[in-house]
């Protein structure tokens, strides 16, 4: 019998604690977490309410649930040390420490981690602490720019030329926001292409890669709007993505590899947990946006739903550090995730309003930003839920995601054109003509 | 444990290939040896002790006629070691039957008393064959047929199944429904099924099918039964509900080839992986030891060892000559003949030991006598220090599903620590792998099947209700001390 305890109750967390419910093994699942999330509270032997900021409690947490492991889901608590709190009291966690969870809470570092190892990956860039000499090197990069803040905003600490900022003014007056906040920021070349997401198991040593996604941040129809945590996600069944070859798909998991490797190097810690490539595919090669130091959220639900081989046996094997010996097998089955998000999300949505749905039982259904009061389900305001549809080609898995995601009702909205026939051959379109 | 093997020819004589076959499947039993054909007239049966090459080496062992066949090798799990005991068993009611069986009925007692009451059945011995024989036969009568037919066939298999308990892998001969296979719910003894353009071919081991240049189809699957008619068509039937698929995990750390593929899991890649894994638990909690070469006890370990030694970036060596004309010694009855035969059967290259420190690798120690000569071996030859590696865990509990391990009183790990074991079989250190790390060696390459019969290292009993006097009796009819007398 395994004890577990899961930090964090999202969406992304449901999936993990499903996937945790149907191991080989015996298992009695702990959760703490803010909110009760009534997908994880009723897998769960005993659930804490409990600030995730709160290192001191959930340690107490995870030494008196007599915890054999625990998985962290969320970035911030790596930020603050949980994972190193806990690995003090001798309790072993499949997230990173906060020296390597720098790839993802300190943007610049992961930039000196790409050059270290593979520095073609980089965009051009420089980083500023004030606004010195930054409108020339706007001006330099043509005004293909992208200003990014330095430390973890939630996904809305980076603003894009063209996009976000219409002109230099725009850029330099957000650019003086951040240095008035204390905070440094880098500047990049804006990189044109088509975005995937590659996650890869680590145990420190070696990866097992997951199969590629495509998120969709714009939380309106068409990639308009402003961005969100995630709108949705899909995968397709042969692990790759249309509009990429092969070759990128293996440069990306090359990249993931020697980023381990150079983690270790300069920090002399083991980056055991999940390790998430934000990639674009550009006319010049694969290159890196981002990287996080957790599974994505929807991204989570992609993978784990194909995730073949047993999840409780990968995070022994990123414990143990022997990830190397398990064969890490997906199906192959293409999978379509849509959020239903408030109304006015994610400027100024609608919170506190019910919702409702038939309860199957459904385990296509994900829980996220909700409560439970009374034996009914009510909206906080952050990404409500997520329906996933996993069949045989994306267009099959999309029209169940659709259908799944519309029997959820309240005052929500949700992308109507994640993972269509119409939107994915855009992206196909897009890529041909960025590569001519 | 025991080897079976059974072959559909739509027009050929098939004793000659089940002959091969068997000696495929040797390795799984070489006391007694067994053919039976059908020529839809007559079932003709030979068989009696000793290994295949024994048993058939005149021309008339081998006249068997008929296009469809079985055979059986043997070492007996349950009842005495008697020619009367060799396998296939038949029986000619209410037709020509003929029953070759690997595994233990745990019930076998109490369907042969029923047996007794309710039918006419005659009992010859004691083995828990021919109890599944005159159950099947019995139940083949029930079905009240005017002509038997495949449908009477899977009718009272269904009740077969419901009945016994234990482990099983059968394959038999029905006279004007062709050959008969099946498997226990659980799954736990293997039994897989090949083909080629003329002809099938069903055995304990998908290696016997390679051999004989049959394509594997796939394995039997529990609680199923396939039947080859006499026309050469191929039936599948689940006859039962299969409760959990439990394939036995001591196949893969001992008793099957290694290029063998049982439920879809690669033996020899289970065993590659059980070195592994015992080298990282060897590498992270045994670090402090200084190992200068790492030396498999032949034959079964080599496999694991080679990974072991990887791990450990230390160098392999074979450190053992073995006299290939004695068998395995794990098999044969009776501890003075196994005392002896270790010593004939092994003997040390001093140079690969003389001042090393040895780690020596096995796939698992039962007994414990043979472990304890070859460290004695080992260090007579000037070896410094002498560590022992198992690839599995300790085996503590006794087999009730056909491996012949009846009697805790004979395993060394019973009752005892680990440390206890060390200073028994005389190791400067013992390691033992961990039970989850071989259930993961081979629940990796088959993701589907999930757990397995490990009642040997876990003393969970999984099929049948076992109760502590089933245990007790059947420690005291089979310990070694009741075979000597």
């Amino acid at each position: 019998m395994k004890k577990i305890l899961l930090v964090g109750s999202g969406a992304r967390e449901v999936a993990i604690a499903r996937k945790i419910k149907t191991s080989r093994h015996d298992s009695a699942l702990f959760c703490a977490s803010p909110t009760k999330n009534p997908h994880i509270s009723s897998l769960c032997e005993e659930y804490f309410c409990v600030s995730l900021s709160n290192n001191k409690e959930i340690v107490g947490i995870a030494k008196s649930s007599g915890a054999d492991f625990v998985v962290v889901g969320p970035e911030n608590p790596l930020e603050d040390g949980l994972v190193d709190d806990i690995e003090k009291e001798g309790i072993p966690c499949v997230a990173p420490k906060k020296s390597v969870a720098k790839i993802e809470t300190s943007k610049s570092f992961a930039r000196k981690i790409l050059d270290g190892c593979y520095k073609e990956k980089n965009p051009k860039r420089k980083e500023f602490n004030s606004t010195k000499g930054v409108e020339s090197f706007l001006r330099e990069l043509n005004e293909n720019y992208v200003v990014k803040h330095d430390g973890l905003m939630g996904g809305k600490g980076v603003k894009i030329s063209g996009e976000h900022l219409c002109s230099i003014e725009d850029a330099l007056s957000f650019c003086k926001e951040i240095i008035n906040t204390g905070g440094s920021f880098l500047v990049e070349e804006k990189l044109v292409g088509e975005e995937f997401s590659l996650m890869s198991f680590c145990d420190g040593e070696s990866c097992a890669h997951m199969p590629v996604v495509q998120d969709h941040k714009r939380a309106f129809e068409g990639d308009v709007g402003p961005n969100t945590g995630g709108m949705g996600t899909y995968s397709f069944e042969n692990h790759s993505l249309p509009f990429l070859f092969e070759e990128e798909v293996l440069d990306a998991q090359k990249t993931n590899e020697l980023v381990l490797k150079e983690l270790k190097n300069i920090t002399g810690e083991k980056f055991k947990g999940i390790l998430y490539g934000g990639f674009m595919a550009t006319k010049s090669g694969v290159k890196v946006i981002e990287y996080n130091a957790r599974l994505g959220d929807p991204e989570a639900m992609n993978v784990l739903a194909v995730l073949k081989t047993d999840f409780i046996d990968v995070c022994d094997h990123i414990i143990n550090e022997t990830l190397s010996l398990l064969p890490v097998d997906f199906e192959r089955a293409a999978t379509v995730c849509k959020y239903a998000v408030p109304s006015g999300y994610p400027g100024s949505p609608e919170k506190n309003f019910k919702i409702s749905y038939t309860d199957t039982g459904d385990q296509s259904l994900f829980f996220a930003a909700v409560k439970e009061a009374g034996g009914e389900v009510f909206a906080t305001g952050s990404r409500t839920a997520a329906y996933i549809g996993i069949e045989k080609t994306v267009e099959e898995a999309e029209r169940v995601a659709e259908a799944g995601i519309q029997s959820v009702s309240g005052k929500l909205f949700h992308r109507k054109d994640i993972g269509t026939r119409g939107l994915i051959q855009k992206r196909i379109d897009n890529m041909k003509k960025v590569r001519q | 444990m025991c080897g079976i093997v059974g072959i559909y020819h739509k027009n050929k004589n098939v004793a000659g290939e089940i002959y091969d076959g068997l000696i495929q499947v040797q390795h799984r039993g070489q006391d007694a040896a067994g053919i039976c054909t059908w020529d839809k007239k007559h079932m003709s049966l030979y068989k009696n002790l000793g290994v295949v090459t024994e048993v058939f080496k005149t021309e008339e062992a081998l006249n068997l006629d008929g296009n469809i066949g079985v055979g059986h090798v043997r070492y007996p799990t349950a009842g005495c070691d008697s020619s009367d005991e060799a396998q296939p068993f038949y029986s000619a009611n209410p037709v020509n039957i003929c029953l070759a069986h690997n595994g233990t009925l745990t019930n076998s007692d109490k369907i042969k008393k029923d047996l007794l009451k309710t039918h006419f059945c005659q009992f010859n011995t004691e083995s828990d064959s021919e109890v599944l024989l005159n159950l099947l036969a019995y139940e083949l009568y029930k079905t009240n047929f005017k002509t038997l037919t495949k449908k009477h066939v899977f009718d009272a298999l269904k009740n077969v199944f419901s009945v016994c308990e234990g482990g099983y892998a059968v394959v038999a001969l029905v006279a004007g429904v062709g050959i008969v296979a099946f498997r226990d719910p659980n799954g736990i003894r293997p039994l897989a099924l090949g083909k080629q353009k003329n002809s099938y071919m069903v055995a304990s081991e998908s290696s016997a099918l390679n051999a004989l240049n049959y394509e594997l189809v796939g394995d039997v699957s529990p609680g199923q039964a396939v039947i080859i008619d006499e026309k050469g068509g191929l039936t599948k039937k689940q006859c039962i509900k299969s409760t959990e698929h439990k394939p036995c995990l001591f196949e893969f750390v001992y008793f099957s080839r290694p290029d063998s593929i049982i439920d879809s899991i690669s033996v020899h890649k289970a065993r590659l992986r059980m070195g592994d894994y015992l080298g990282e638990k060897i590498k992270k909690d045994y670090s402090m030891l200084d190992i200068d070469v790492v030396v498999p006890v032949p034959d079964t370990s080599r496999t694991a060892a080679m990974q072991v030694a990887y791990h450990l970036g230390v160098k392999y060596r074979e450190g053992f000559i073995k006299n290939r004309y004695i068998g395995r010694t794990f098999i044969m009855p009776g501890q003075s003949v196994r005392k002896r035969s270790v010593k004939h059967k092994l003997s040390p290259i001093e140079i690969e030991f003389k001042d090393k420190n040895v780690l020596l690798v096995d796939d698992s120690i039962v007994r414990g006598h043979t472990s304890k000569k070859i460290i004695e071996m080992v260090k007579k030859t000037g070896a410094k220090k002498v560590y022992f590696a198992s690839a599995a865990p300790p085996v503590r509990y006794q087999n009730i599903y056909g491996i012949d391990m009846p009697a805790t009183s004979e395993l060394i790990a019973h009752g005892k620590t680990e440390n206890q074991v060390k200073r028994f079989i005389g190791a400067d250190e013992l390691i033992y792998q961990d039970l989850d790390a071989l259930r993961m060696a081979a629940h990796a390459g088959n993701p589907k099947i999930t757990s397995f019969e490990d009642s040997v290292f876990s003393g969970e009993y999984c099929a049948g209700k076992i109760s502590k006097e089933f245990l007790e009796s059947l420690e005291k009819n089979r310990s070694d001390l009741s075979r000597k007398s």
